[in-house]
C-alpha cells in the first residue's frame, strides 16, 4: 500500500501522529489537510505514495508550488508527507474510493497504520448539516468523537472546551432516553469515517475523528475552522496569522496554489461567453 | 420535488464527495473481481518472448484524437498487433478475430513497427477503461512490458483546463505533465493547475510517477466534440522532438489518406439528413 519515494524510509513512527482525511461532503477534510501540508511545509517533506486498487486514480500539476515559473512536481491519489520536527505524517488524499471498497480500504489502513506503530492517528473529516438534530443547531459546528484507545485525550479536549459528537438511537422510534447501548454515531455524508471508526475501535487504535458540520458549495471556511480547530490543539502556525490571512491582511499563512482555480479560470475579460 | 397524489416528497441533497452510503453497503465488492475480468493475450507468434518485455519507447494514445493521431503518423505506414488487453477470454474467440474488432469498448491493442527494427511499442485504446478497472488494466499493461521511456497521448474538452489567464489559450492546445523522472525541457507547454477525469490515462501516469518511470503526459484540449485533423494535429510539434523523433513516421500520402478518412466518415454522417 505505502510505497516510499525515496531509498531510506524507516517506518517505525512510534512517536508520530497520523493525520489523514476522510473524502466527506464537502471535501472538508481533504481541505482541511491541504492547509497541515501547506503549514507544516516547508519542513515537511514528501515521502512517499499510498498505491492502491481501491483508490481512484487521478494526476495533477503541483497543488502547492506558488510560482507558476517553478513547475512543481506531479501530484497523484494519495501522497504522505512527513514533519520531523512536529512529529507528524500527513496522509493526503485527493480522489475517493472506488464504489464497494470502502471496508477493503479500512482494512488496508489499518493494518499499514499497525505495522507504523503511530502514536495516534487523526481523522479528519465533514458530516452533512442537513441531518443535524436540534441540540446540534445552535452553537459550534465543530466535534469530536475517540476510540477507547484514545480515552486518554478526554481531558485534553475537555481542556480546549470541544463537544463530543451527540449518539443517536439506533432504532428510530426509539426515545430519546434510550440507553448508551442503544445509541449509536450517526455520520452521515462522512465516507469512510465510520468504518475506520469501527475498525479502529476493534484493533486497538488510538483514534480520534475531528469533524464539521457542512454543506456542499463553497467550503473553504468549513475548511479554515477545521484547521483552526485541529491547530488549537497541535499547535502548527499562531492562530492570529491563520485569521490574518482570511481577512486578507498581511501573513505568513498560504493558501495552497491549486485552491486558486478550485471553481474553474476566470470569465475572460474580453471574452464573449456567447 | 411533487410525488403522485399531490404529496411532498423530500429530496436528500446528495454530496459530490461520497456516494449514497446505502448503495455502498448494497455493491461491496472485491477489486479482486476487477482483476479477474481483464486478459492480456500476446499475438501467438510472440508467445515465447519473456515477460516483461524490455522496450525503448512505450507510446499509449487514448481516445478518438490520439488513437487517430498514431495511427495516421505511424501505424500507418505499416505495423502489426503484438499483444492486446481485453476483457474476452482467449478460449472464447482466437486473437486474429479479437484484434480485427479492436476499435470495440473492451479491447485495446498494441502495435510494432514494421518498418523498422525498433521495438518500440504503441498501444491503442479508443475509448477510456472504466474507472473500477483502470488500476488493474495498468497492472496489467506493466506486467507485461517494461519501457524505459513512456509517452501518454490523450485528449479533453477545452473547457476543462483551469488557468487564470484563459485568455491567452487558443483552440486545441496541448499541454503536458511530466513524471519527476522525465528529464527533457518541454518548454512553453506545462500545464498549470487542472486534473484528468479519465481514469486510464490518470492510472498509467500515476503508475510511473510512483514507480520512478519516465513519462510524460500530452492532452490536446479541444473545442470540437468531433475528431477532426484540426485537433489530431495539434500533437504534430511531437514529431520533430524526442522520443517520438526517432520513430519512423508515414509518409505524407498516408496521413492524408487517415486524415481524408475522417472527413468522409464525417460528411456521410451530415448527408444522412439532408
Amino acid at each position: 500500500m505505502f510505497v516510499a519515494s525515496g531509498k531510506d524510509v524507516s517506518v517505525n513512527w512510534s512517536e508520530f501522529t497520523l493525520i489523514l482525511p476522510a473524502v466527506s461532503i464537502g471535501n472538508v477534510g481533504q481541505l482541511a489537510v491541504d492547509l497541515v501540508v501547506s503549514s507544516i511545509s516547508p519542513n515537511g517533506c514528501h515521502i512517499g505514495y499510498f498505491y492502491d486498487s481501491c483508490i481512484l486514480p487521478l494526476v495533477g500539476n503541483d497543488a502547492f508550488t506558488q510560482s507558476t515559473e517553478s513547475l512543481g512536481k506531479l501530484n497523484v491519489s494519495v501522497e504522505v508527507y512527513k514533519n520531523d520536527d512536529l512529529k507528524f505524517v500527513v496522509v493526503q488524499q485527493r480522489a475517493p474510493l472506488v464504489k464497494g471498497c470502502q471496508t477493503e480500504y479500512c482494512r488496508k489502513l489499518v493494518t499499514w497504520i499497525k505495522s507504523c506503530n503511530f502514536k495516534q492517528v487523526i481523522l479528519v473529516s465533514s458530516i452533512s448539516a442537513t441531518e443535524r438534530v436540534d441540540s446540534q443547531i445552535g452553537g459550534s459546528p465543530l466535534r469530536y468523537v475517540v476510540t477507547p484507545a484514545a480515552k486518554n485525550l478526554l481531558p485534553l479536549f475537555d481542556g480546549l472546551s470541544w463537544k463530543t459528537l451527540e449518539k443517536r438511537p439506533k432504532f428510530p422510534h426509539a426515545t430519546e432516553e434510550s440507553s448508551n447501548e442503544n445509541r449509536d454515531l450517526f455520520l452521515p455524508g462522512g465516507g469512510f469515517t465510520k468504518k475506520l471508526y469501527e475498525a479502529c475501535c476493534r484493533d486497538d487504535i488510538p483514534l480520534a475523528v475531528l469533524l464539521t458540520f457542512c454543506c456542499e458549495g463553497d467550503n473553504i471556511s468549513d475548511a479554515v475552522n477545521l484547521f483552526l480547530y485541529i491547530n488549537d490543539w497541535l499547535k502548527m502556525v499562531p492562530r492570529t496569522e491563520v485569521e490574518a490571512k482570511v481577512l486578507g491582511k498581511a501573513s505568513s499563512f498560504v493558501f495552497p496554489a491549486s485552491w486558486c482555480s478550485m471553481f474553474g479560470s476566470p470569465v475572460h475579460p474580453d471574452g464573449n461567453l456567447f | 420535488m411533487a410525488a403522485a397524489f399531490g404529496v411532498w416528497e423530500i429530496k436528500f441533497p446528495s454530496s459530490r464527495a461520497v456516494y449514497d452510503e446505502d448503495d455502498e453497503e448494497d455493491e461491496e465488492h472485491s477489486s479482486e473481481d476487477d482483476l479477474r475480468s481483464l486478459h492480456f493475450h500476446r499475438a501467438p507468434h510472440l508467445d515465447q518472448k519473456p515477460s516483461p518485455t524490455e522496450c525503448p519507447l512505450l507510446v499509449l494514445a487514448i481516445g478518438e484524437v490520439a488513437t487517430t493521431f498514431v495511427e495516421a503518423h505511424f501505424l500507418s505506414a505499416g505495423s502489426e498487433i503484438v499483444a492486446c488487453i481485453t476483457s474476452k477470454k482467449t478460449n472464447e474467440v482466437d486473437f486474429e478475430k479479437l484484434c480485427s474488432t479492436y476499435k470495440s469498448a473492451d479491447t485495446c491493442c498494441l502495435h510494432r513497427l514494421t518498418t523498422s527494427q525498433d521495438d518500440s511499442v504503441l498501444c491503442q485504446c479508443r475509448t477510456t477503461v472504466p474507472q473500477e478497472k483502470a488500476f488493474h488494466w495498468t497492472e496489467k499493461l506493466f506486467e507485461n512490458f517494461k519501457p524505459s521511456k513512456v509517452v501518454i497521448l490523450t485528449s479533453a474538452p477545452a473547457c476543462e483546463y483551469h488557468t487564470n489567464t484563459p485568455g491567452n489559450l487558443k483552440p486545441d492546445f496541448v499541454k503536458v505533465l511530466k513524471t519527476d523522472s522525465w528529464q527533457e525541457k518541454i518548454s512553453h507547454r506545462e500545464c498549470s493547475f487542472w486534473k484528468l477525469l479519465t481514469s486510464s490515462v490518470e492510472s498509467q501516469h500515476q503508475f510511473c510517477q510512483i514507480h520512478s518511470m519516465a513519462a510524460a503526459l500530452f492532452v490536446c484540449f479541444t473545442e470540437s466534440s468531433h475528431v477532426d485533423s484540426q485537433s489530431v494535429e495539434a500533437f504534430h510539434f511531437l514529431l520533430k522532438h524526442p522520443p517520438l523523433r526517432s520513430l519512423h513516421q508515414a509518409s505524407s500520402e498516408q496521413v492524408t489518406k487517415v486524415l481524408k478518412s475522417l472527413r468522409s466518415g464525417k460528411l456521410l454522417e451530415m448527408n444522412m439528413y439532408m
